[in-house]
């Protein structure tokens, strides 16, 4: 089940709500967490009871490492043996076909290919319980009872596109009686994240998509004006898709009273690499830099390993986006990236002293992190030479405008008829450039201004606040459902 | 915000929010253009759009008491002649890349919710061959189709809907001259000619010996797919079935006779009429579907298969001046000058080694 459907938000948000409350209303705090339970595991697993025998077995599997741990005390033994089932349990669903692929190319070996589904979450809750056991083999972490641990990790606000909540984040706020009554306050700033979160995906970041799709899909057809536009539409759709799935998880989470941790903070304003990784994803650059930078020396152990250490967290980050050369790539551009900052750290600092020298460095890494999403986002590593063949080649042959008849807005057919009418053939591709160049403008602007939580929190009781966001919502409700134009339509 | 402030919040969004959704459902549910709820109200008309979402509304609520199956080599049909020529009401219930199955789903719907008088069948030959037991394929969309009204809510609550079909619904019905016999026509948003034809054409290399028309499995499909036509032939007397078989382009047969499935649609065509000739409702028409210069002429063609508007009047006309039937006597013969055509074309091609031969006119 996905947050941007009719199900999840007529049916199952309202039923986890009433019930949780209404339990809790009650003092049955455990039957309401059960509640709670059970509709993520209902939202997890709907329509594909794999899915719900998956999540059982990796939580069984890591609640029985836990318990392994507190009875006979051997951590190591039994921490170890958790993670290496949450890893195992990773690469078979996420990198073996990746890992047989490369396999086969070096060895000139046949092994099959498992073209196995990626199940969906699978790598957010597989590295918060890795964060777990990773806790409880230091002590600072005890051991939860079953309901405590699947309210943890199964919770269904952050299940599957994160935030990557750790057990001291969520636990304690589910065994915390004031939190257990209905707040007006938190509801009403969860509600308005949610219905923020649900128009940055759908009505911006869908839109995008259409436009960034159809460049990627087809490289070689794009001139340079085209390619720009194609990266830059993928730029913001990535930002307004995941930080827009991240604040209505956060803003269901408050509808719960539950406080999920900041996941985007506007990392498109960043004048640094490392600024934007302290904005973008902010708690799985939490997860590696506690779990996998910290125990690898992290920076006591001298300049070098210190920019070493940065390099294989962000390659290994590169590995956790996705099971491709392209996310490795990626990764480690990123890693380069910061080992640079961190090389030229005082000309950088020194440049930031005056406005244009920030505006430069802001200009210069949105320019980076454009082009680091190419990679990120290109079919085969074979397209990547060629978009930037595309994109720096100079060239301009109209495509621009062949891409903006990409939009699919329903909203465009009035519009287009009375263009038609009025203006001819060159109101009507006016309309179509205008209605993307709308699109990137609105994401611009949003995405340098205030975060969706800045908004929420500042909250105030308006009557034209209650008005943008029920037709925000409405807006966002029926753009759900999508008339699809069938392909084989005509034949 | 206080907690008083934030109960008016909630409070005001809640009743807000119900109420746009609410004016929605209701816009959906008056305008309805995918007659999903009841026929157009007057004096709106019924605009023909999506067939995957329409048909079964249309057929359920439409007014009509013909009906005319087929493909997308039947959708270039104006089936206002047949209305004309028969005094009858006639529903497009065209699919894309029909199956039987889909099509008898559609016939027996029909009958439940009005008198059918005639049934006007473009048949083609792979419709005869699918799997059986395919409906709802694909096409149907779910939430059209089922009774279900919690899924009402994809139709009730979509922007394209709102913003774009109640709009052009609006439009459309405005326009006296909208001809609703060219529900699903796509001839007129196409380009025809040879190159057009030959541009979408990519046969397989390799000419495949012919299946046999005497394998299990395809005559278990037939002998299935004609059982449901059957059925619906002798429960319904007072219907007058009118077959035709269905044109299509040289290039497609070129397609058929490579992959061998040639005489395996010559016999389903042959059994089709064997079985239901015997009854007094049905008759069989030729259409022009072996005529040379309605399958050959790519001028008259969008891509390997689709004829233009001219050539689907003529198949029409066939219909409607009662030329060129078919019976079990017949069937042979008149499926003996298509294979002429087809082996002729294969010939040439052989022997000019190029498909330049097929721009030059009257190569046939």
């Amino acid at each position: 089940m996905y947050f941007n459907s009719y199900i999840f938000i007529f049916l199952l948000v309202p039923f986890a709500l009433v019930g949780y409350h209404t339990l809790n209303h009650f003092k049955k705090y455990r039957p309401a967490l059960a509640w709670v339970v059970f509709a993520s595991l209902v939202f997890y697993s709907w329509g594909n009871i794999f899915l719900f025998c998956l999540i059982a077995a990796s939580v069984a599997g890591n609640h029985i490492c836990s318990l392994l741990i507190k009875k006979t005390g051997k951590k190591k033994l039994f921490g170890i043996t958790g993670i290496v089932f949450d890893l195992g349990l990773l690469f078979y669903f996420k990198y073996y076909d990746f890992f047989v692929s490369n396999v086969n190319a070096l060895f000139s070996t046949d092994w099959a290919l498992k073209h196995i589904a990626l199940p969906m979450g699978i790598s957010f809750y597989t590295f918060q319980q890795i964060s777990y056991i990773a806790d409880r083999m230091t002590d600072k972490a005890g051991h939860y009872d079953l309901l405590d641990y699947m309210g943890f990790v199964t919770f269904f606000p952050q299940l599957v596109a994160g935030p990557i909540v750790k057990h001291s984040d969520l636990v304690p706020q589910f065994k915390d009686e004031k939190k257990k009554h209905f707040d007006y306050v938190s509801f009403s700033k969860g509600l308005m994240l949610f219905v923020l979160g649900l128009s940055k995906k759908v009505l911006i970041a869908d839109t995008l998509s259409r436009y960034a799709d159809h460049g990627f899909d087809n490289v070689a057809w794009l001139d340079t004006p085209a390619a720009a536009a194609v990266m830059l539409c993928y730029t913001f759709q990535l930002y307004y898709d995941f930080s827009g799935y991240c604040d209505m998880a956060i803003g269901l989470g408050r509808m719960f009273n539950v406080d999920l941790p900041l996941n985007f903070n506007l990392p498109y304003k960043s004048k640094s690499i490392r600024e934007f990784w302290r904005r973008w994803h902010i708690t799985l650059s939490g997860f590696f830099r506690e779990y996998v930078y910290f125990p690898l020396g992290g920076s006591r152990k001298g300049r070098f390993r210190k920019e070493l250490n940065t390099f294989i967290i962000f390659m290994l980050s590169g590995l956790w986006h996705g099971a491709a050369w392209n996310f490795v790539i990626w990764g480690c551009f990123h890693g380069l990236m910061l080992v640079l900052e961190d090389i030229f750290a005082k000309p950088l600092e020194r440049l930031e002293k005056s406005r244009i020298g920030s505006g430069i460095k802001w200009l210069c890494t949105f320019i980076l992190i454009n082009l680091s999403w190419v990679l990120f986002r290109v079919n085969s590593l074979s397209d990547l030479p060629l978009f930037f063949k595309k994109l720096f080649g100079l060239t301009s042959e109209g495509k621009l405008l062949e891409l903006a008849f990409k939009a699919d807005s329903a909203l465009l057919y009035i519009p287009d008829v009375l263009a038609k009418k009025l203006g001819g053939e060159g109101m009507h591709n006016a309309l179509y450039l205008g209605f993307m160049a709308l699109g990137l403008l609105i994401a611009a602007l949003s995405g340098l201004g205030k975060s969706a939580y800045e908004r929420a929190d500042s909250l105030r009781y308006r009557k034209r606040t209650v008005i943008a966001l029920s037709l925000l919502f409405f807006f966002s409700v029926i753009s759900l459902s999508k008339v699809i134009v069938f392909l084989y339509s005509n034949f | 915000m206080s907690e008083k402030e934030c109960k008016k919040f909630i409070k005001g969004f809640g009743i807000l929010t119900a109420l746009l959704l609410f004016a929605a459902a209701v816009l959906v549910i008056v305008f309805d253009p995918y007659f999903h709820y009841h026929a157009p109200i007057s004096p709106l008309k019924a605009i023909y759009t999506k067939k995957e979402y329409q048909l079964n509304g249309a057929v359920e609520h439409l007014d009509h008491d013909a009906l005319m199956l087929g493909s997308s080599v039947t959708m270039n049909i104006n089936s206002s002649d047949f209305d004309r020529a028969f005094g009858c009401s006639t529903l497009k219930a065209v699919v894309s890349g029909a199956k039987c199955s889909t099509l008898c789903y559609y016939l027996d719907k029909a009958y439940r919710y009005n008198d059918i008088k005639y049934v006007f069948w473009g048949l083609d030959p792979d419709q005869i061959c699918y799997e059986p037991d395919e409906v709802p394929d694909q096409e149907q969309v779910y939430y059209m189709r089922d009774k279900n009204p919690l899924n009402d809510v994809n139709y009730l609550w979509s922007m394209d809907v709102i913003f774009k079909e109640i709009p052009n619904m609006i439009a459309m019905s405005a326009h006296s001259d909208y001809d609703q016999g060219l529900a699903y026509e796509f001839a007129s948003q196409s380009v025809f000619g040879a190159q057009q034809a030959l541009a979408t054409h990519q046969p397989e290399g390799d000419i495949h010996r012919m299946n046999s028309i005497d394998g299990e499995d395809f005559v278990r499909r037939i002998n299935a797919n004609m059982d449901m036509v059957e059925a619906l032939v002798a429960a319904h007397p007072e219907t007058e079935y009118r077959f035709f078989f269905t044109v299509a382009g040289i290039l497609w047969w070129d397609i058929h006779y490579r992959s061998g499935n040639m005489e395996r649609y010559f016999a389903a065509w042959k059994n089709a009429v064997e079985r239901l000739d015997r009854y007094d409702n049905v008759t069989f028409y030729s259409g022009v579907f072996n005529s040379a210069g309605a399958v050959c002429d790519l001028s008259h063609y969008c891509d390997y298969c689709h004829a233009d508007a001219q050539i689907n009047a003529l198949q029409a006309a066939s219909v409607i001046n009662g030329d060129r039937i078919i019976t079990a006597d017949t069937v042979d013969d008149e499926i003996d000058i298509l294979r002429s055509i087809i082996l002729d074309f294969e010939d040439r091609l052989t022997t000019e080694g190029n498909w330049d031969f097929l721009y030059s006119d009257g190569w046939y």
